[in-house]
């Protein structure tokens, strides 16, 4: 579980230090305010065992090396440079760090001439064994036949999340017997509402089987590959709740209906209740409230809101994190909204009041 | 400037030509209503429109959310809430109209704002609603004049962001700034 996030003069960030919610966060932002590099950074650090496990031994120019790596194909940036993330006209190093729960941590920086991170801290990473997850923006489900070998081989124009979710979608599924009840739980309302369920052949082949038929991923609808990466997710054990490592989804609204919006919220409330850390960036105000709506103290349900913002005087990205709905500041979101309210007015009653 | 106080909040109408607490019940006072029908809180004149004014100051707004009802009960809930709310603010407003028409001051466009404490995106939904009930507009192909020009349902901000010339305040606000 990722406790909290510092970023200095890393891409669009001058300094900004985020606090997550052991649970479910939100992040919101308008375009532009960092937020999928915010869940990019995040994750890129949730390193540790998952980066030892290819490697031979632990040591520190190993560590570095791969580190470095990881970042550059999550960020792909200009030329493959690292210091292509340095913050454009910062002066000072960039940093970023991440503290886990139990004591687990990693700093690291580059400068814009850098050809690898320096490794400043990385206490007790080596036990950090908490795999994440990141589900991109786009569904795989119907390109991942093949892409991972194509992905190693040629300079795709996708970023690693992808790479990274085909894999674990493509893992085996986990006993049965060993899955988490609100796992089994979660992929039995998928199915319900689906109608039926995504088979995983492996080597990325994907097909969607009802009782009578079976159909090729292509044919469903984007919004049920979408659930259907989730219900996978669940059924290889990507995400076990209590175990597993946060789950960072980008945008998870995209190409879903409003009905699979609720059952979404109901099943990452339902996880984060069983230890499951949510991490999601969103444009949407029905997501947006249906966490609100749907969550239940009583329940120990938390749900923190942050909002990423440019600061009008000095132009830098900062965050606003509130519990609050109501009290979410600023809400690109809700002011979408209002700016139909202005134009409504503006056309109906002309400059009265102005 | 017409200052009224109404509700806990304080408006500054800075052009308008009168202004008073519409549901007035003291009854020594000029604009004592006194009359058995429902009434909106502030009505303003101005030189080219009248606006009716309701307030409706709300500690929790999810019991009006009726797309966010997460069961059948709830939503049954939510829906006479949200019915009921609007109803309100209808009713408040034929009321209004009907008794400005027989003091004769129906004589200018009539804007009826509501300022309610929802976020942008509740306020929307009530607004679409009442809008189409009130109704705004000519309704009928028999009408020669339209009860309400237009409506709107705006929280504080958008309050203050689109009249600059009548802000309002929270009573308690205004006291503390004067202090």
């Amino acid at each position: 579980m990722i406790e909290r996030l510092e970023l200095k003069n890393f891409t669009v960030f001058k300094g900004l230090s985020i606090t997550f919610s052991p649970k479910i966060n939100v992040i919101i932002g308008e375009n532009g305010t960092g937020k999928t590099h915010l869940l990019k950074a995040a994750y890129g650090l949730c390193v540790g065992e998952s980066l030892f496990k290819s490697k031979s031994d632990t040591n520190e120019d190993k560590f570095k090396t791969a580190l470095t790596a990881k970042l550059l194909r999550l960020f792909m940036p200009l030329d493959d440079k690292l210091g292509k993330m340095h913050r454009q006209g910062a002066t000072g190093h960039a940093y970023m760090s991440a503290r886990f729960a139990q004591g687990h941590k990693i700093a690291a920086a580059f400068f814009n001439n850098s050809k690898a991170l320096d490794i400043l801290d990385r206490a007790n990473s080596e036990q950090y064994e908490a795999g994440a997850v990141f589900i991109p923006t786009k569904e795989v489900l119907s390109f991942m036949k093949g892409f991972s070998s194509l992905y190693e081989k040629y300079g795709l124009s996708f970023d690693q999340t992808y790479k990274d979710i085909c894999l674990l979608l493509d893992l085996p599924e986990v006993r049965p017997e060993t899955l988490h009840e609100k796992s089994k739980w979660s992929m039995a309302v998928i199915e319900d509402l689906c109608g039926g369920r995504f088979v995983f052949y492996g080597a990325g082949k994907v097909t969607f089987k009802t009782e009578s038929a079976e159909y090729s991923a292509n044919a469903m609808a984007e919004g049920f590959r979408k659930a259907g990466m989730l219900s996978r997710l669940l059924e290889t054990g990507a995400i076990q709740p209590g175990v597993s490592g946060p789950l960072f989804w980008d945008e998870p609204e995209s190409n879903l209906n409003p009905k699979l919006m609720k059952l979404l919220v109901q099943i990452l409330l339902e996880l984060s209740r069983n230890g499951q850390q949510i991490i999601l960036a969103t444009h949407d105000y029905v997501l947006l409230k249906w966490f609100d709506l749907l969550m239940d103290k009583g329940k120990d349900d938390h749900v923190r809101f942050h909002s990423l913002y440019r600061d009008p005087e000095t132009s830098e990205i900062k965050v606003a994190s509130t519990e609050d709905y109501l009290k979410i500041t600023p809400n690109p979101i809700d002011e979408a909204f209002g700016f139909l309210i202005n134009q409504e007015i503006e056309n109906d009653m002309g400059g009265l009041g102005k | 400037m017409k200052i009224v106080e109404a509700d806990g909040f304080e408006f500054r109408f800075e052009d308008a030509l009168d202004a008073f607490v519409f549901d007035e019940t003291d009854s020594t006072k000029p604009t004592y209503h006194g009359a058995p029908m429902k009434c909106v809180d502030i009505v303003a004149e101005f030189k080219e429109a009248y606006v009716y004014v309701e307030l409706k100051d709300y500690d929790d707004p999810s019991i009006y959310d009726v797309l966010g009802a997460t069961n059948d009960d709830e939503k049954e809930s939510r829906q006479k809430s949200f019915k009921w709310l609007k109803n309100y603010l209808k009713y408040k407003f034929r009321d209004s109209y009907l008794y400005r028409y027989a003091e004769q001051k129906v004589d200018k466009p009539v804007h009826y704002v509501c300022l309610i404490t929802f976020d942008n995106a509740l306020n929307s939904r009530m607004q679409k609603s009442l809008k189409q009930e009130l109704p705004v507009g000519k309704a009928s192909r028999r009408w020669v004049k339209a009860l309400a020009t237009s409506c709107h349902v705006v929280n504080l901000d958008k309050w203050n962001e689109n009249f600059p010339k009548w802000p309002v305040t929270r009573m308690a606000a205004a006291a503390a700034g004067g202090a």
